[in-house]
């Protein structure tokens, strides 16, 4: 095996040179191939090639944010139930929550965490919606299909731009998706919130034409010309659009599809999940794979010795004497330190809070949960038709329609084993329907942006203790980080 | 490209060929000898050659040698560490050689890109630190022993097992690619060294200006660390062993608050009794209750050996280190076989294996932050063995969080390396290495069901969770030399190679609830998607693909004028198409000034060289795709029952991203005084990372609320100065003092757009610092305070946040507007030391050695998080701060805010000075005298970090992380202390 053969070394030499030669040609001519890194996930082309997954996937992206954190738990929590007369931050004295001791307090400021996550979450999905809007137009998809995905698109927009235009008024218009760094300070202004208004309005109005009438069981959580509807006549209500506002709601009770659910109380439970009340829920699924609304049940359960959650946002005895007597609502929609629940679970009587939220409560024995408390199986409930009937009843009454508004009132007082109004002037009935969406709606979300909108927020918040001022806390702060970011473009709200 | 089965086919019928011709022998005559050092010691592994032929040999263990040669030749004998001595041979047939250690001199040989070089010809600057100086120092990673050891590298330690330092070369380069240094371990360049048993390193090379490590253009923005493992000697069988075993222990511990002053400080915070003397139902020092006295041991084996034509070195180590943290433990077992062979005159092969196995016991390093916000009022467990609780804290019980915890990972990594060198004429010769890396890593974690008292310290669904991350990559170099001395004064040495790499891998994990209450139950199928099983399978974060040509061009000029240019063209999938490739070129200039005819008559200096060198590297450790549009994936929604994937772009990305660029300067002087006890070497350098890559943040409408793109500059720019001393006083007394000091400013100069990126999450809704223009990347950004509201009319009388209360620090309105905002916050300093330095002392007196290692750093900050982890929920707190709270009429502090349970601000409150000085090492050996078994036997104890000098209050100033994020301690491993004792074997 002695190597000093020369023809041995040769071969060895040839081996060697040729293998060098042969990888710089092979480097030269596949030099270009081997660089390129194919992508490793879905690209935009796939989701293109495959219309029907890719346009449910653009949709379904959308949809996802309605279970996000920052969309629909602790930030939105706080600043529509924790900041009004209708909750204390709850939890122990000494646990702030990040900032809602200050929403409770009214002594938040612009770069309270809140304004940021609701800002944010809300524009994310404008953000995807408007990329669904983009793509949808020109997928190989079938007419209806097409048309019903687009409706979805335009209907969600609508819903994140009416939570930013309630809360921080006038916003930036996003109408087209936006590719650079340019197009995206270029967009960063705020329009009137009349603009926006209009905006959430025309994408609505399409939404209407484009959504089907009913939602088979298997399509669950996906959004309906009712839901649309129902939406409409509630952002008309807030433009003081009354004959707008009582025609949308007309349109939603002549569907047929809606009725008001005999027990109060099963509508916030599993059972009651896509009731007949029910015209819009967002389809929290607690078992694996999990997807729930972030954190939404264990921020306001019961917390204390033995409790289930943080124990946020409980009710104030000022909401528990709102209750007419013998209304059936304030059972279902209040805990007690100590009381035996529906399910058989004893809450602690030495829990830190007297009362707890019952709208959120998940039965761990009686309904759907597999341990995992941050995704739970509890719907959140957007639009039902307790609150169209109100919407109706609010907008005859403004319209001068008296009797009407008092037939579609008591439909809900009925409902709640309360007697007919005594209500009879337009002023008496406006209070009562007022009074009575509190009550219906209490922790629905909706008590903050109510009090802002028929101009009793300063009254109604200062007489309960609250640092309010007026005009200033008309409107939430534009986050600080925000206007920071447009280097001076975005305004602030005036008195922050 | 040549199908990889080939290939890999081709090298294995090397590797055949290459143990057939182990046992071939060449007869020829020979000139033997015996190589001892200046104390009469003889030394092993010193490379022979005869000058202008490919023949070369190495000595023994008992340093001899033997080689053949013409009787009017040259033999010369160079080492690491020693003087390369050149010696004719004048027709002897034994010579017997004595080699000077040289630490630092200049005629020492050291390892550089693509090959070796005597020191004095490099016009760039690196630092070199020999194996033995990391063989018995208790770390998993050689980089974590060389902290303090050369100048310019900055080691920062954690206390974690398992886990490696944070390595920083001349600065903090880069904002958000890569900080990392390269590495190269043998040839082959990898980013993690974890795997290397220390024991098996001979040197640790590290390159630091541009000069030096622009051959490795692509990746050698932040230094390159090249790492050789031995080899074996010719000669006999030679076995060594290593081993030591100690113990290690948190040195540092904070004094935290009793039950009573707990208790105390939370009824006075919360303004209610809310916790009752009856609630104290014991009490627990949580930090006792977690940690324990570790114990390690490490054993390294290696048997080597070789003839004229072939070397080869194996070895077997084993390391077991528990964690402070009760069950923490880290194993690691490695295996190497180094092995080379000549087939005639001109071909060389080789192969480079290694092979290791880790499975490691892992706990949360949360648990510390946890044992410092538990409440003390109860004990840890009831005497019927059930978990202590209580009901009047947020915070559950450490110890059951401890051990329901069951997260164990393991993993396993092969590296193959396959060379072969052929001298196609004398002077040219080509090498062709390939190399292959594969590594598997696991993680399964159980969580029970349980329920720690009456408290929401539970889970109620038992769940198991699996991954499986496999990883390989391969690098093919083929590297052409030539060297030609033309006359006696020029020599001429070129380098030309191309390199071609890629790395991929996957992630596999899957997750399933219910899986019965056995923690030792552990079987998942990843192809099983009933029973709410849930896969999925990733690809792993930094696959890429990378292709480069480079050259290099040494020119020596009469022995004392050196110029070294290198060029290297990069491509990297990390880029898109246009911007793919990129030039890194580097000149570098030497000046002998000692051999200049008009420094002859100078008695002052033994050697003096002058070194200049610019040069450009790069920088792609950027997110693979970055520059592409790419939908994101699995945001869920339902549609009845129907799981929807959603998918969607979130963001927008810069389409143009490319490399970021450093441009490095250095200047240089080297030098050797007092006939070479004295020697050294002073480098200033300006190092400026041009197109750094940044996150430019954007108002958040809904398309990302950040960018990565290129718009940054930052700066580093120091001095380094090492010097050693080296003296042999008497044959009994020898010793050695070696200290460097390095001095970096770094600057961000540039930030696109102009924003400030904040980092830093405190965990309580605010972030405690900012990357801006004008400061060192990540420095502490902080509301500024001047002293403490001692009443109401205090509060009134300047402007204060909403909830500001007589007690609460009074924070500075900066910037005059009546209102307490971000914009009042100020720069507080940063984790980047103005300067930090090292000491070595070694001395060997008779058959004693004693040595010592100091390391310290100064000027930067830290920021004690912990003390603001507290907002309410009942958490406990420090000692200090709870007994100096400010108290109404009591305890009027202008230092310490009254007790309070909102989320405090970041203010300077939190700033602490992060200097410190530290003993990173004592140890003391004793050689035993050579008997028949034994060539040598040294017995030694060594502490490991036993004393540290700072007036930081938290458990440690090193804290290491992401270079905008370092220096707050919130969740880190308590650096320890180890005491161990160790022995060093050589078998006959």
């Amino acid at each position: 095996m002695i190597m000093k053969n020369f023809k041995t070394r040769s071969l060895t030499v040839s081996v060697f040179i040729s293998s060098f030669l042969l990888l710089t040609i092979v480097s030269v001519s596949c030099g270009k191939n081997f660089l390129n890194e194919p992508p490793r996930r879905v690209t935009i082309q796939d989701l293109l090639n495959n219309p029907q997954d890719g346009a449910q996937r653009m949709i379904g992206a959308v949809y996802n944010k309605l279970y996000d954190w920052q969309q629909h738990s602790f930030s939105w929590i706080g600043i529509t139930s924790i900041a009004t007369d209708d909750a204390d931050k709850g939890s122990d004295p000494g646990d702030s929550g990040a900032d809602k001791l200050d929403l409770d307090n009214w002594v938040f400021n612009p770069s309270s965490i809140s304004f940021f996550e609701v800002w944010e979450s809300n524009f994310q999905g404008i953000g995807r919606a408007t990329y669904a809007l983009k793509f949808l137009p020109d997928m190989n998809l079938l007419p209806n299909e097409k048309e019903r995905y687009i409706g979805e698109a335009k209907m969600l927009r609508a819903y994140f731009y009416f939570n930013l235009v309630r809360t921080f008024g006038g916003v930036p218009k996003i109408d087209k998706v936006l590719e650079s760094q340019a197009e995206i300070e270029e967009a960063s202004t705020r329009r009137s919130a009349e603009e926006i208004y209009a905006l959430i309005e025309a994408d609505l109005n399409d939404a209407v034409m484009k959504l089907p009438v009913t939602i088979p069981v298997s399509e669950r959580g996906r959004v309906s010309k009712g839901a649309a509807q129902a939406l409409l006549s509630k952002v008309y209500l807030y433009q003081k659009k009354w004959g707008q506002a009582k025609a949308m709601a007309d349109a939603v009770v002549a569907s047929g599809q809606y009725s008001l659910h005999p027990d109060y109380a099963m509508i916030f439970r599993e059972a009651g999940e896509f009731s007949s009340e029910s015209i819009w829920e967002v389809n929290a699924v607690g078992t694996v794979p999990n997807k729930g609304i972030e954190g939404y049940f264990v921020v306001q359960a019961p917390r204390g010795g033995g409790g289930l959650g943080w124990g946020f946002n409980t009710p104030t005895t000022d909401l528990l004497n709102a209750y007419e007597p013998d209304d059936k609502r304030k059972a279902g929609t209040i805990i007690f330190a100590g009381q035996l629940l529906w399910d058989g679970f004893q809450i602690n009587p030495s829990s830190p809070n007297p009362m707890y939220n019952y709208k959120s409560y998940v039965s761990k024995t009686q309904e759907t949960f597999n341990g995992d408390d941050w995704n739970s199986n509890k719907n959140y409930r957007v639009m039902r038709i307790a609150e169209v009937l109100l919407i109706k009843a609010e907008a005859e009454n403004e319209l001068n329609n008296i009797a009407a508004a008092q037939a579609a009132l008591n439909l809900v007082r009925n409902r709640a084993g309360l007697p007919n109004t005594t209500a009879a002037t337009k002023d008496d009935l406006r209070n009562a329907i007022w009074k009575e969406r509190r009550v219906e709606l209490a922790f629905e979300h909706d008590r903050m942006f109510d009090l802002r909108r028929t101009g009793r927020a300063a009254a109604v918040l200062q007489a309960h203790g609250k640092n309010y001022i007026s005009p200033k806390h008309d409107l939430y702060p534009i986050p600080q980080s925000q206007i920071n970011l447009s280097s001076g473009k975005l305004i602030q709200n005036p008195g922050y | 490209m040549i199908a990889m089965n080939q290939l890999l086919s081709r090298l294995s019928l090397l590797i055949c060929i290459n143990f057939f011709l182990i046992t071939s022998l060449f007869s020829q005559s020979t000139i033997t000898g015996v190589i001892t050092d200046v104390q009469g010691a003889v030394i092993q592994g010193v490379t022979i050659t005869v000058k202008g032929t490919g023949n070369a040999t190495q000595s023994n263990a008992n340093g001899q040698f033997s080689i053949s040669a013409s009787p009017g030749g040259v033999l010369v004998f160079s080492n690491i560490g020693y003087n390369t001595l050149e010696e004719p041979i004048n027709g002897r047939t034994s010579i017997n050689i004595i080699l000077a250690e040289s630490s630092s001199d200049l005629t020492t040989v050291v390892v550089i890109g693509y090959g070796t070089a005597r020191k004095r010809d490099l016009t760039g600057s690196s630092s070199t630190i020999k194996g033995s100086e990391i063989v018995n120092v208790p770390v998993l990673t050689a980089t974590q022993a060389i902290q303090g050891k050369a100048a310019g590298v900055q080691i920062i330690n954690s206390g974690a097992p398992g886990s490696a330092p944070n390595v920083r070369i001349r600065g903090t380069g880069s904002i958000l690619g890569g900080v990392d240094p390269l590495y190269v371990v043998d040839g082959i360049i990898t980013t993690d060294i974890r795997n290397i048993n220390t024991a098996d390193i001979l040197s640790v090379d590290i390159l630091k200006d541009a000069s030096s490590t622009a051959i490795y253009g692509a990746r050698a923005a932040n230094g390159v660390v090249l790492i050789t493992t031995k080899a074996g000697t010719r000669g006999g069988l030679t076995i060594n062993y290593n081993g030591y075993g100690g113990v290690r222990m948190l040195t540092r511990k904070v004094k935290m608050a009793g039950p009573n002053l707990f208790t105390i400080y939370s009824n006075e915070a919360a303004g209610v009794p809310a916790i009752l003397s009856t609630d104290i139902t014991g009490s627990a020092d949580w930090y006792d209750v977690l940690t324990r006295p570790a114990v390690l041991q490490n054993h390294a084996l290696s048997l080597s050996g070789g003839k004229n034509q072939y070397r080869y070195f194996f070895s077997a180590g084993y390391l077991n280190e528990d964690g402070i943290l009760l069950d923490n433990n880290y194993r690691r077992l490695t295996f190497r076989y180094n092995h080379d062979i000549n087939i005639g005159k001109k071909i060389k092969i080789g192969n480079n294996l290694a092979f290791s196995d880790y499975a490691s016991n892992n706990k949360p390093y949360s648990l510390f932050t946890q044992a410092y916000i538990a409440a003390p009022i109860y004990n840890p467990r009831n005497p019927d063995g059930s978990y202590g609780f209580t009901t009047k804290s947020d915070v559950g019980n450490p110890l059951a969080t401890l051990e329901y915890t069951n997260d164990r990972s393991w993993g396993r990594r092969a590296q193959a390396s396959l060379w072969g060198e052929y001298e196609i004429i004398s002077g040219l010769s080509f090498r062709s290495s390939f190399g292959i890396d594969g590594e598997q890593n696991n993680g399964r974690n159980y969580v029970p069901v349980y329920q720690v008292g009456n408290t929401t310290q539970r889970n109620e669904v038992s769940r198991l969770s699996y991954s499986k991350d496999s990883i390989y990559q391969w690098v093919w170099d083929n590297i052409l030399t030539f060297e030609k001395q033309l006359g006696d004064d020029h020599n001429l040495r070129l380098l030309g190679g191309h390199t071609a790499e890629r790395r991929n891998g996957w992630g596999n994990s899957a997750s399933r609830n219910n899986v019965g209450n056995n923690k030792d139950e552990w079987k998942l199928d990843f192809a099983d998607t009933t029973g709410g099983q849930q896969n999925f399978r990733d690809p792993i974060g930094n696959y890429f693909r990378r292709e480069s040509y480079f050259l290099r061009a040494n020119y020596r000029f009469l022995e004392k004028y050196l110029v070294n240019a290198t060029f290297r063209r990069d491509a990297s999938s990390n880029f898109s198409k246009n911007n793919r490739w990129a030039s890194f070129p580097s000149i570098g200039l030497g000046w002998l000034i000692t051999r200049e005819s008009f420094f002859q008559n100078q008695k002052l200096f033994d050697a003096l060289k002058l070194r200049a060198s610019y040069g450009l590297a790069g920088n792609d450790v950027v997110r693979p795709g970055a520059f592409d549009l790419m939908p994101t994936e699995r945001l869920f929604a339902y549609f009845g029952t129907n799981r929807v994937n959603g998918t969607t772009v979130l963001g927008i990305v810069d389409p143009n991203l490319k490399w970021e660029v450093v441009k490095e300067f250095d200047l240089g002087l080297e030098f050797t005084f007092a006939g070479g006890k004295l020697s050294g070497e002073i480098d200033y350098y300006h190092k400026r990372a041009t197109d750094a890559l940044y996150d430019i943040p954007l108002v958040q409408l809904g398309f990302g609320n950040r960018f990565i793109t290129n718009a940054a500059d930052v700066v580093n720019q120091g001095l380094e100065l090492s010097l050693g001393w080296n003296n042999k006083v008497s044959n009994d007394l020898r010793y050695t003092i070696r200290g460097n000091v390095t001095f970096n400013k770094n600057n961000v100069e540039n930030v696109g757009a102009g924003k400030a990126l904040p980092f830093g999450s405190l965990g309580n809704g605010w972030s405690a610092t900012q990357t801006a223009v004008g400061q060192p990347i990540g420095s502490f950004w902080v509301f500024k305070t001047d002293g403490i509201f001692q009443d109401q009319a205090a509060v009134n009388s300047y402007p204060h946040i909403a909830t500001a209360a007589p007690g609460d620090f009074k924070i500075v309105d900066v910037n005059g507007d009546g209102v307490i905002d971000n914009n009042d916050r100020v720069y507080a300093g940063s984790y980047q030391p103005k300067f930090y330095y090292g000491f070595n002392t070694t001395i060997n007196l008779k058959k004693f050695d004693f040595s010592i290692d100091i390391f310290g750093n100064a000027g930067n900050k830290v920021y004690n998080a912990k003390k603001g982890v507290r907002y309410g929920g009942n958490y406990n707190l420090e000692y200090d701060v709870a007994n100096n709270r400010w108290r109404d009429g009591v305890n009027p502090s202008n230092t310490n805010p009254r007790a309070y349970n909102g989320v405090p601000y970041p203010t300077d409150y939190f700033v602490e000075s992060g200097s410190f000085v530290r003993i990173n090492n004592i140890t003391a050996g004793y050689t035993i005298p050579s008997s028949k078994l034994f060539s040598s036997v040294r017995v030694f104890a060594s502490a490991q970090n036993p004393f540290i000098y700072t007036k930081y209050t938290g458990f440690t100033p090193e804290l290491p992380g992401n270079q905008n994020e370092a220096g707050i301690e919130l969740n880190i491993y308590p650096v320890s202390a180890t005491y161990m004792i160790g022995l060093n074997v050589q078998f006959k």
